[in-house]
Order: C-alpha cells, then sequence, then structure tokens
C-alpha cells in the first residue's frame, strides 16, 4: 500500500512540471533553444562573463608547454585544458562522451566575451579527427583553437578578435580519440576504427586476427603473394608499383594483394578481425552503409558519433563547419547530382548550392594555396551528414597536399595503365578518386524537377488531354530520377559485398573499398563502382600514385614507401612485402602543421565574414485613414550568405517567423503570422504588408524568429514615411 | 451446476444409481472447464483498458505472482519520465532466458493506439497461468523464453487517457516539440472547450456553407449537393475542437509533440523532409533508443510483435518499394502469416509498402530487415468487426452499433456552445474510446486470438535436433562420421537476412573428443550418392552462415583418426544449442 502511494506520488509528480527532472517548457511558452543536454564538465564552473568589455581585461598567456609534432592522447588534453585555463572568459571546455577505450571526447567553445551570450551568435563548428588514419586532421584543429586563443592576446585588435567577438567557434579537435591513439603504437596500422571491440568474422571471438609486423619495421604494410590466377603485375614503368595486368593486351597476372599479416586464429583468412572497431567517420545517417561491420551495428551507435550529434543539435547557431580529415568537397567542389534510396537525398551538393560552394572554394585555394585533394566519399561520413541532413554549409578539407603540380600532358602521350577508354589522368585507386568520379553528367539533369517543372512538363507530354492512370505512373516514375536509378543499381550485383563482407582487414586504412549501397535489402551491397582491390591505393601505380613516390623520393629521403622485401610466410610461402608506409600521404612533417594551421585561421576569419546578415528593412508606413496605418516592411540580408542554403530549403528547416505584436482587434489587414523560407545573401528581401489601427506616432513592434538566428526586433512609428523605401 | 442437479434429482435411490451415471459425464465437462479455464494467481477483467499506472501495478503483480517465471526490468525513461518497462518470460530450469530462442512483443508505440498493451498483459497473464496445466504451452515455455514491452510510448499512453482526445490524438511521444518553427513548443493543440473531457468536431450554420446532415441520420455530415432541393441548412465544417492560442491565425497546429516514434528506427530510416516524425536521427528519442539497445543485447530473439490499431492487418515488411527480403525468408512469413489469417477473422496478411503505405524507418522494418528477425505489425480491430462481415460498416451503421450495442455511449450528438472566435458553433462526434479501439466486450476476443497468432509464431522458432549419428570405420583408426541436424520448426537458426546483413554470431556444427583428430568435413546432400563436400580449413568447425533452414535437415560428415568418445556440438544464437556424444567403434 505504502509502496503504491508513493508510486502515485511518483507519477503525479512527474507529471507535474514544478518537481520533473526533465522539466518540459510550459505550454506556449517562447523557448528559442533547445533543452541542452548536461554534458560532463571538466573544468570547475566559472563565473558567466558579465562584462560588456569586448575584449578580456588581463593579457591571456599562451600554453608554456605546448608539444610540437602530434599530440598523444593525454598531451591533447593537457594542452586544452592549459589552452582553456589560459583563456577563462573566453573559453568552455568539456567532454561530451566517454569513448570505448576509455578517452575524452573533447569539445572547446571559444568566444570573445561582450553582449550577446556565444550560443546566440552565429557559429563555426571545427572538427578534426573524425579520420584516425589522419591525425593531422586533429593536430590541425588543434592549432587552429590555439591560434584563435591566442590572438585574443597578442592580437586583441586583430581580426581574429575581431571574428571572436562576433561569432562562437566550437572546436572538437579529436572526434576518435581511440583510433588515433594507434597511429603512436610501435607498430603503424593506419587504423581507422575506434576501440569498440567488434566481431568482423562473426565467430564468436573479438579481435583475434589483426594484421602483424612481419618484416619487422614496424609498419604494416602490403604482402604482394605469387599467384598464377593473381590480377596484379609490376609495373613496367615503375617496378616499386604494381598494375592490374590488362588481358586483352596479352598481359599476365602473377600476384595477389593481402595485408601483412598470419592467419592467427587458423581460419584460412589472413587479418580478417583486427583491433576495433567502428570508423567513426562511416557513422552518420547520410548514406549509410547499413550491414557493413565498419560502419557501426546502426547510424549513430557509436558514443562519440551520438554525442557530437547531439551537441550540434543543441546548437542550431551553427552555420557553418570545417572538418580535417581524408574528405574534400571544398578544393573540388562536388557536382550537385541525386542519389539515395528514397530518390529524394543528394549524394553530395544541392545543385543549387553548388554556385556558392565554387565561390568559398574560390577563397579557400587561393588562402591555402590548396590545389588538389583526395576527393571525398559521402557514404556515411560526418561532413555530408552535417550538410546533407542538418543544412550546416559543411566545407570537408585535407589540408595537407604536397605534390607539386604536374604540366598537364596530352591523355595520347601517357602509357594508359588503365582499362582502354579510360583517361589515365583520372586516378585509379580509391585512394586517389576525385570527387566526380561519377559521370560526367550535366547538374541539370540528376536534379529533381521541381514542382513547377513538373507541371510544365505534364503539361507539355499530355496537354489537356486526361493521361490515362498507367501513363500518368509512368510519367511521375520518370519525373522521379531516383527510383529509376535504383534500378539500375539493383543490377551491380555483390561483388562489393564479399570484397567488404569480413570487413577487417586488419584495420588498415585509406584503401578500403568504399563500396556505394544500394537499397537496403538489396542482396549483399552493391556497387556502382567497378569493383576494386582494397589495397590498391597502397602499391597501384597510378599517376598520383608515382607522384607520391616521387616526393618519397625526393623530399622525404625515401621513407614514404616500403621497399619490397622477401619474406618466408608460414603459410603462403615466400611474399614479398612492401608498399607505401602508413600514414605517409596523410600526415605532414610536424613543422608544416603550424603554418597550415595559419592558412586555415586565415581563411576563419574569411568565412565569417560571409556570414548571413539578417535584420529587418526600413519600414514603409502609410497613412489609410480612419485611425489605420499601411505598413509594408520585410526582412532583408546584408551578408554575403543566404540564411537558409539551398540544402536547408531542401530540407525544409523553418524560414523566419514574423508577427506584428499587437492585439488581434488592431489588426486589420494581413496575417498575424507571415514566414520568408529564406533570405538571399547580398541584399535579398521579403517584405509583407499590414493594415494596422493606431494612434498616430505609436509605436508597433514586430518580431521575426529563426531557429539560427534568433529572435530580431524592430520598432515601427505609425507616421508616414516619404516615399522610396530603403534605397540609400 | 452439481448442487442444482443434485437438488432437483431429489433423493430416490434409483435416480441416485442413475445420477451416478451421469455424474460420469458431467464431472469430464466439468474438469474439462477447468482444464482451460486454470485460474490465475492474478485477477485481471479483459473487458477493458487499463491506464499507464494501471500497466505499471498489473506487471508487478504478475511478477510478484510468478517470480519463478516472470522478470521486470526499467529499460529507461521516457521523455516525460515515466518507466520504460520490460518484461522477461522464462522457465528457468529449462535454461537462462538468452539460452533460448526468444519471441519480443511490444505495444502502443503510437500513443493512441492502446488496446495492443492489453494483448501483452494478457500474453503475460495467459502463458503464467498455463505452465504446468497446459500441455502444449508448457512444452513451449520450456523451449523459447518472451521479452514484453508493454508500453513502448508510455507518455502517449498516459496523455491518451489522461487528456480530452480523439481515437486518432495524438500518435506522437510527449517530448515537446515546435512543429510550425516560430520557437514555441506545443503551444496551440486542440482544446476541450466546453470541458466535456472529448475533443469533438466543430461545426457552424452558414448559409454558404457546402455541408448539410445526412437525411439518413442527422448525425452524419455529408456534401451538399445541387440537385437536392430541400429546406436544409448549411453548415462549415471547423476541424477538431479548438481555437488559436498562440493568435498566429492558424487553430491547432502545435500540439503536444509531433513526431513519430516508429519511424526513428535505424532500417532504412531518412531525415524528416522525406519521412515525416522520423526524428532527428535514428534512436534519437529515449524510447527507441532504450528499446534498441535491449535488442541488440538479445541476439537469441527470432522472432518479433508489435501491436498497433486498426485495420485487422497482419503486416510484415519491406516498408519500402525498393527493400527485399530474400525468397526463404518470405516462404516463412507466408507460412506463419496466413495461419494467422485464419486465427485472426477478418484479419489480412499484407506487405506494408504495397497493403498499407511506405514506411521508412518502422520498429519491424528494423528488426526483420537489419536484423533479420521474423517480425510482424498487427493492425488491432477492423471495421468488419462492428457487425462479423466481410464488409466494413459504414459510418451509418457504426452510429447504429453505438445505438443499438452500445446503447449511445461512444457518440456525443451535436450540441451547441459559444466559440471565441467563431460564436454560436456545435459541437459532436465519436469519442474517443471507438473506432480504433474495440468495445469493451470484444477485447478479450482479440487478446486471445492474437495471443493464439503469437503462440503459433513462437513455437515456429528454431528448434534443432541431432538425429541419426552414424559411425563408419574405414580402417586402422580412421573412422566416418555422419549426423544429420534436424530444424523441426519453420524458422530458420539464420534467416537470410541476418546472412545477408551479417548480424549475430554465425552457426556453427563442431566435433571434438579427447584423443581425436579431424581429418576432413563438410557436407552431404543426401546419404547415398552425394559427393562429400568438404572444407578446406579447420575441418572440425563447420561454420553454417545460412544456419540450418526450417522444417528441414542437412547432413554432416567428419573423417577422423582417433579413438574414444566424439560429441558433435551444434551452436546458434536463435536456438537451444545442442550436442550429441558416441563413441568411435564400428556399428
Amino acid at each position: 500500500m505504502a509502496r503504491s502511494l508513493f508510486r502515485l506520488g511518483l507519477v503525479l509528480c512527474l507529471s507535474a512540471t514544478s518537481c520533473a527532472e526533465p522539466q518540459p517548457p510550459p505550454v506556449g511558452s517562447r523557448r528559442p533553444r533547445r533543452p541542452r543536454p548536461r554534458p560532463v564538465v571538466v573544468q570547475p564552473a566559472r563565473p558567466a562573463p558579465t562584462s560588456a568589455v569586448p575584449m578580456p581585461a588581463g593579457p591571456i598567456a599562451a600554453p608554456a608547454q605546448w608539444p610540437a609534432g602530434y599530440h598523444t592522447f593525454t598531451q591533447l588534453s593537457a594542452a586544452l585544458h592549459e589552452l582553456a585555463d589560459g583563456a577563462a572568459d573566453a573559453t568552455k571546455f568539456e567532454s561530451i562522451a566517454t569513448t570505448a577505450g576509455g578517452r575524452e571526447l573533447w569539445t572547446l567553445q571559444i568566444a570573445a566575451p561582450g553582449d550577446i551570450p556565444p550560443e546566440n551568435r552565429q557559429a563555426i563548428l571545427i572538427v578534426g579527427g573524425s579520420d584516425a588514419d589522419h591525425p593531422a586532421g586533429s593536430v590541425i584543429a588543434v592549432n587552429v583553437a590555439r591560434l584563435l586563443v591566442e590572438a585574443l592576446a597578442t592580437e586583441p585588435d586583430g581580426e581574429v578578435a575581431a571574428l571572436l567577438a562576433r561569432r562562437t567557434v566550437y572546436v572538437v579537435p579529436r572526434l576518435n580519440p581511440d583510433g588515433i591513439e594507434s597511429f603512436f603504437e610501435t607498430i603503424k596500422r593506419g587504423a581507422r576504427e575506434n576501440a569498440k571491440p567488434i566481431d568482423n568474422d562473426r565467430d564468436g571471438v573479438v579481435n583475434e586476427d589483426g594484421p602483424n609486423d612481419l618484416n619487422g619495421d614496424s609498419r604494416i604494410t602490403v604482402m604482394r603473394v605469387r599467384d598464377p590466377d593473381g590480377p596484379w603485375m609490376v609495373d613496367p614503368d615503375e617496378p616499386r608499383l604494381m598494375k592490374k595486368a590488362d588481358r586483352a593486351k596479352g598481359e599476365r597476372g602473377v600476384y595477389k594483394l593481402m595485408t601483412e599479416g598470419l592467419d592467427d586464429d587458423g581460419d584460412g583468412q589472413i587479418n580478417e578481425d583486427g583491433p576495433g572497431g567502428v570508423d567513426v567517420d562511416r557513422n552518420w545517417p547520410h548514406l549509410f552503409e547499413s550491414g557493413v561491420k565498419e560502419a557501426g551495428i546502426h547510424q549513430l551507435s557509436e558514443p562519440e558519433t551520438r554525442a557530437l550529434a547531439d551537441f550540434i543539435l543543441a546548437r542550431p547557431n551553427i552555420v557553418a563547419a570545417i572538418v580535417y580529415g581524408r574528405h574534400d568537397n571544398i578544393v573540388k567542389v562536388p557536382k550537385g547530382k541525386q542519389r539515395g534510396p528514397a530518390g529524394r537525398a543528394y549524394r553530395d551538393l544541392h545543385p543549387d548550392d553548388v554556385k556558392l560552394y565554387e565561390h568559398l572554394s574560390k577563397k579557400y585555394r587561393k588562402t591555402t594555396g590548396l590545389e588538389e585533394s583526395p576527393g571525398g566519399e559521402a557514404d556515411g561520413a560526418f561532413y555530408s551528414w552535417s550538410y546533407a541532413q542538418r543544412g550546416i554549409l559543411t566545407l570537408a578539407t585535407s589540408p595537407w597536399w604536397p605534390l607539386e603540380k604536374e604540366e598537364k600532358k596530352k591523355p595520347t602521350t601517357q602509357p594508359a595503365s588503365g582499362p582502354a577508354g579510360e583517361d589515365p589522368d583520372e586516378p585509379k585507386s580509391d585512394e586517389d578518386a576525385v570527387p566526380d568520379d561519377a559521370p560526367s553528367v550535366d547538374s541539370e539533369e540528376q536534379r529533381p524537377p521541381d514542382r513547377d517543372e513538373i507541371r510544365a512538363r505534364f503539361q507539355e507530354r499530355f496537354g489537356n488531354r486526361q493521361p490515362t492512370q498507367e501513363e500518368a505512373r509512368a510519367f511521375f516514375r520518370s519525373m522521379s530520377g531516383g527510383t529509376a536509378q535504383v534500378r539500375v543499381q539493383r543490377g551491380g550485383g555483390p561483388a562489393g559485398a564479399s570484397q567488404r563482407g569480413r570487413g577487417g582487414r586488419g584495420g588498415r586504412g585509406g584503401q578500403r573499398q568504399r563500396g556505394r549501397p544500394g537499397a537496403p535489402g538489396d542482396a549483399g551491397a552493391p556497387s556502382d563502382k567497378p569493383d576494386k582491390d582494397p589495397l590498391a591505393g597502397h602499391v597501384e601505380a597510378s599517376k598520383v600514385n608515382k607522384r607520391w613516390l616521387k616526393y618519397s623520393d625526393e623530399k622525404r629521403e625515401g621513407s614514404g614507401f616500403v621497399e619490397w622485401t622477401e619474406f618466408d610466410h608460414p603459410t603462403l610461402g615466400k611474399v614479398e612485402i612492401g608498399g607505401f608506409a602508413p600514414y605517409f600521404k596523410t600526415t605532414p612533417p610536424a613543422d608544416k602543421i603550424d603554418p597550415i594551421a595559419e592558412k586555415q585561421v586565415a581563411f576563419l576569419v574569411e568565412l565569417s565574414e560571409l556570414f548571413a546578415a539578417p535584420r529587418f528593412a526600413k519600414p514603409e508606413v502609410k497613412d489609410v485613414g480612419g485611425g489605420v496605418w499601411r505598413i509594408k516592411l520585410g526582412l532583408t540580408n546584408d551578408g554575403y550568405l543566404p540564411t537558409h542554403p539551398a540544402i536547408a530549403r531542401h530540407l525544409r528547416m523553418p524560414g523566419f517567423a514574423v508577427r506584428p505584436q499587437v492585439e488581434a482587434d488592431r489588426l486589420i489587414g494581413g496575417r498575424p503570422q507571415v514566414s520568408a523560407a529564406n533570405l538571399e545573401g547580398s541584399g535579398g528581401s521579403v517584405s509583407w504588408q499590414w493594415l494596422i489601427r493606431g494612434q498616430a506616432g505609436e509605436s508597433v513592434e514586430f518580431r521575426a524568429f529563426n531557429r539560427v538566428y534568433g529572435e530580431i526586433k524592430t520598432s515601427v512609428v505609425l507616421r508616414e514615411t516619404p516615399p522610396g523605401g530603403e534605397g540609400e | 451446476m452439481l448442487s442444482i442437479l443434485n437438488n432437483a434429482l431429489g433423493s430416490s435411490a434409483a435416480l441416485r444409481i442413475a445420477f451416478a451415471a451421469l455424474m460420469g459425464v458431467f464431472t469430464s465437462v466439468a474438469a474439462g472447464q477447468v482444464d482451460y479455464q486454470h485460474p490465475s494467481k492474478v485477477q485481471l477483467a479483459f473487458n477493458k483498458l487499463y491506464n499507464y499506472d494501471e500497466v505499471i501495478r498489473i506487471c508487478e503483480q504478475m511478477v510478484a505472482a510468478y517470480p519463478e517465471m516472470l522478470s521486470l526490468e526499467t529499460i529507461g525513461q521516457s521523455s516525460e519520465g515515466r518507466k520504460m518497462l520490460a518484461l522477461t518470460l522464462n522457465i528457468q530450469k529449462t535454461g537462462p532466458h538468452d539460452s533460448k530462442p526468444a519471441l519480443y512483443i511490444d505495444a502502443n508505440i503510437h500513443g493512441n493506439e492502446v488496446q495492443g498493451t492489453e494483448v501483452v498483459l494478457y500474453t503475460i497473464w495467459y502463458l503464467t497461468k498455463s505452465y504446468g496445466k497446459v500441455e502444449h504451452l508448457t512444452r513451449l515455455m520450456d523451449r523459447v523464453s518472451f521479452y514484453f514491452v508493454p508500453m513502448v510510448n508510455p507518455d502517449g499512453r498516459a496523455y491518451w487517457f489522461d487528456q480530452p482526445n480523439t481515437a486518432s490524438s495524438s500518435r506522437s511521444g510527449k517530448k515537446p516539440t515546435d512543429n510550425d518553427g516560430d520557437g514555441l513548443y506545443d503551444e496551440d493543440p486542440p482544446n476541450d472547450l466546453d470541458g466535456d473531457g472529448y475533443i469533438l468536431r466543430m461545426r457552424r450554420e452558414d448559409p454558404n456553407g457546402n455541408m448539410r446532415e445526412s437525411a439518413e441520420d442527422y448525425r452524419l455530415m455529408v456534401r451538399v449537393d445541387r440537385q437536392t432541393k430541400g429546406d436544409f441548412k448549411r453548415y462549415t465544417m471547423l476541424g477538431s475542437e479548438g481555437i488559436d492560442d498562440d493568435g498566429d491565425g492558424r487553430v491547432n497546429e502545435d500540439g503536444p509533440g509531433g513526431y513519430d516514434l516508429n519511424r526513428n528506427w535505424p532500417a532504412d530510416w531518412q531525415p524528416n523532409y522525406i519521412q515525416r516524425g522520423s526524428g532527428d536521427y535514428p534512436f534519437s528519442h529515449p524510447e527507441t533508443h532504450s528499446i534498441g539497445k535491449f535488442i541488440l543485447a538479445r541476439p537469441n530473439i527470432a522472432a518479433a510483435q508489435s501491436y498497433h490499431n486498426s485495420g485487422g492487418m497482419i503486416l510484415r515488411g519491406p516498408g519500402a518499394e525498393y527493400v527485399t527480403y530474400p525468397g526463404r525468408d518470405t516462404r516463412v512469413y507466408d507460412k506463419i502469416a496466413k495461419r494467422g489469417e485464419k486465427l485472426l477473422p477478418f484479419y489480412r496478411y499484407l506487405v506494408i509498402w504495397s497493403g498499407l503505405y511506405t514506411v521508412h524507418g518502422g520498429t519491424v522494418n528494423w528488426t526483420s530487415e537489419d536484423l533479420g528477425i521474423i517480425s510482424f505489425t498487427n493492425e488491432l480491430w477492423s471495421g468488419k468487426q462492428y457487425y462479423n462481415r466481410d464488409e466494413r460498416a459504414s459510418q451509418k451503421e457504426r452510429l447504429e452499433f453505438s445505438d443499438f450495442v452500445l446503447f449511445g455511449q461512444t457518440y456525443v450528438p451535436w450540441k451547441k456552445f459559444n466559440h471565441p472566435v467563431y460564436g454560436e458553433i456545435e459541437l459532436g462526434g465519436w469519442r474517443k474510446m471507438t473506432g480504433r479501439v474495440p468495445p469493451a466486450f470484444a477485447i478479450e476476443e482479440m487478446c486471445h486470438r492474437n495471443f493464439a497468432f503469437t503462440m503459433y509464431h513462437a513455437d515456429q522458432m528454431p528448434l534443432v535436433e541431432l538425429r541419426d549419428s552414424e559411425v563408419k570405420s574405414l580402417g586402422g583408426n580412421v573412422w566416418r562420421v555422419r549426423v544429420d541436424a534436424h530444424n523441426l520448426r519453420t524458422i530458420p537458426t539464420t534467416t537470410g537476412q541476418a546472412a545477408k546483413r551479417k548480424y549475430g554470431p554465425r552457426d556453427f556444427l563442431e566435433i571434438s573428443g579427447p584423443s581425436l583428430e579431424v581429418v576432413a568435413g563438410g557436407t552431404l546432400a543426401n546419404r547415398f550418392t552425394a559427393p562429400f563436400e568438404f572444407v578446406e580449413q579447420n575441418p572440425h568447425k563447420l561454420w553454417l552462415d545460412t544456419g540450418l533452414r526450417g522444417d528441414g535437415h542437412q547432413i554432416f560428415q567428419w573423417i577422423v583418426e582417433g579413438s574414444g568418445q566424439a560429441t558433435v556440438r551444434f551452436s546458434s544464437a536463435r536456438a537451444i544449442n545442442v550436442s550429441t556424444a558416441f563413441a568411435l567403434r564400428p556399428e
């Protein structure tokens, strides 16, 4: 009895807002921001900045012991602590999750103290270390954070300080701390996964057959194994590299490729269940590769990814994101094209955002000097999710590219190493793939027609005749390109599936076959690319690999390539071990990090100046008699970026809700609430009219609300304005 | 009954003898009734629906009454802090729950689709009271376990019972959501203007209105037909009972919640603009997330059932046209559901996308597509069941049902009300306890028939036996060993979809012995003419990537060298693991 009374009390308590723990906001209350999950605050709570002075009073000390080069997790944590402590009123340092390996997922908020609280300023999110085989991305993110904080002290009147006075920068310096820690292990694997134990081969034993350093060089590279059925041969021009034999030309393959290692568990497979884990940059909901072990059991299954998703969802003020890692969409802007089983999701960019990205790309290339990129793979990647499902302008970049630009030669003078008809300038391996590996289809053609277009084409096709149901169905099917595309992909065959199936491959980064998943439930995961050897990136004689080899020979004393050496393998007999060294293509020498970070900061400044700046335009007021005033009022955008890029509109992100703050009976004409889906950049505007009753000289307040830009207010005085409006 | 007979028959000795002869008949009938009306330790009526608090209390009572087979855990909290309750039913003496194939059953993911919870309660109630009494069920309970989540959306259930609502308001969970993008959360819900506890329809007399009362029944509104002459009032329908709470010119546009928990699961999840109500990402809600973790931690779940309302359907995936299931799985679905159509009169077996509508990210889509669990969704109660005939009852017939069967209790006739904005209007319409839920007297039948369907489903979960082990000497110390592995039920130990998605550990058959060396191992298509298909590596452990198919068997063979005992062991996450031992000696 007592128990049930207690229960009753508990339930009553839960339904009452006064004592419930997760308090729902009172109905009708204005709550401009989502409820925020309370992350673990590692630092002792600091007093909230209350001063209106834009700059901190005292100088901010730079950390005394900033570790040079690449930081282990311990070094990273200490450095971030110190950085945040040294600028306590401009930073907020907290962990939002703990990984399977027991490491904290750090976030650092940087914003100079000011009138507008950081959560109400437009913000840039910087994410590094999502790709564990790309530790440079994490180190660059950390150094960008350091340069930003330091600039507050060293150049209080500089442009960085100006940026931080108006904007907020959130830095997530190491999204995959477990994976990056393997960079510091004695044996370098180039692993991408976090530390969650995964039974890749589903034999009930976890991580029992990873790669092994057979030749004792502390690097996991490639074994080439003599095999009369093998597809590979030594490249005649560059004997260190391999090429696929072209049987049409009478060439014979004599090698197959495997990751360096043993069959540790004696199941007949080599390296099929290595250490870890889930690749946190394949765990995101956009184009998630369902059924691929390394992508995770489901979308955002990992503490790292779920915590970052919640972090972003709780901060609608984030308007742009920069991701340092293995992907790029800004040096080389992808074509906008449609894809996705449901037929409406864009694979990379919304076609109407391509121009915007091209403009940003120009600025980015100019500021950073980058002209080439390794491309991007949208499947399950963070950068593609934050753009395609959150509508955040996300720039992914691989900010180090040491290869010197080569003169473009005529294709005919080049020995064709690929299948006939292929452009020899096109990289051959996955790793080398440039973003537009898609057929060069005009983006217009790929874009799904909008409603008006469909109407027009319908008219064109059937005139005024009523089409039969069959005809109509066929017509609409032809309009939704996605469905048709999916059909084609179904034929792709499960070839890719067996390649990726057992996953594992010893956590070998950089060269895993990224099959494009077809529709979920289709046989395997059909690939729309020809099947590629997942290890090709390490040894294939592609044009770009030859350039990397040249760079290794000329600039890095050959350290980037492990020369082939013989090894007596216990189960395979004589094999040769060699290939590009792990991390070589992703990891700049330590002394290159700072200059890269400086350029990135310069670009951040440029980018932040392009942000949308929505405001109320000047009203037009006219006395129409009878104590009634006609008010014409609009919103306009003084910034360069639109308030809602095409992708945000496509996602139906809420626009601005605008309301005159008058009692219903004073509103004679016009709607009590209007909305604007977007304000284009550089002065784009939307305006409305109202008839409002009131005394001359009286003020009427108008409020606009948007979840990203917050609340904007203006007061309109009921007094006739001169004709012409905002013409200045 | 017996005492009445006793009195009626009087005390005549002759009659007593005759009575004794009769008694034989009567006693057996009476005993027969007791046989299938075994009392439960928990008195529970199944002619009513239970609210959130009552469901919690019933579950706790059931566990207190049957602790040896039933346990309860709180696997999470809902958005508003209610308990996410999960129950495990397992006969412990026959093994731990996760050593047996399991049926997972949930209900009430949509706040207003309430009666599935009663089916779950009935299932628990009936099973617990039947163990050791009903042979069929005892046998089943000895070899399978059950997981129940009676309320996937406890906030929705509490809201539907406690607040003024219609049969259809509302599906959503109750996390405050800004549906109209104005920065306000749940600020313009429907309002029970006259305080009668119902959300009704509003109509207003209007000389230009396009609706009128039907000539058949004044409570039915029909479109004004220009051909019909006559003297009738015209009306404009004003939607659900409510006002423009936030003064934005729209009525009832931002009610409680505003999303669909049954679109928040990972399989084929799509963002909001493609699949309305899907949430920020898969498992973004505490309700779905806690259940997701619960299910992923139990790879022994081989079958799943979700209860919804309404329409009288047994639904299976896929939820979208472009998803296909392997033929070997659809044959299993067909067999179980066709039996279901017989057990559940007026229910139809349909595929979600083709028979109902396209669903991205539904519960059973996830369990069947990503996890390869044979899963059904039943839509409880059909419009055909008002009069138990193959045609749905019309609105007029439903009103008659309300009048003559339920004595007018489920409909509110038009009544006048002074609306703050629309002025003189009328309110009327169905009460919430109708339309989507059966009348009280039909609840028990619904519970029992659906329970019977899930028991059939449960009984199709894999049951593996190793039979006909055969040892033949090949000379010296070398032996040929053969074993047949039978799956005596319809669901394979690894479904086609689980194999395709590579979900869960793989099944295997392993031979071992203290002094035994395995030379070769593999399978045979038959014992007479088929060649020995042997594996290249590790012949002692034969991996079955596609498991043991349902209603069939597979022959395994090893060539071993050695002596003494040999043991063959079968292992699968979704079947009780079995082994057989024999001596290596000529038969």
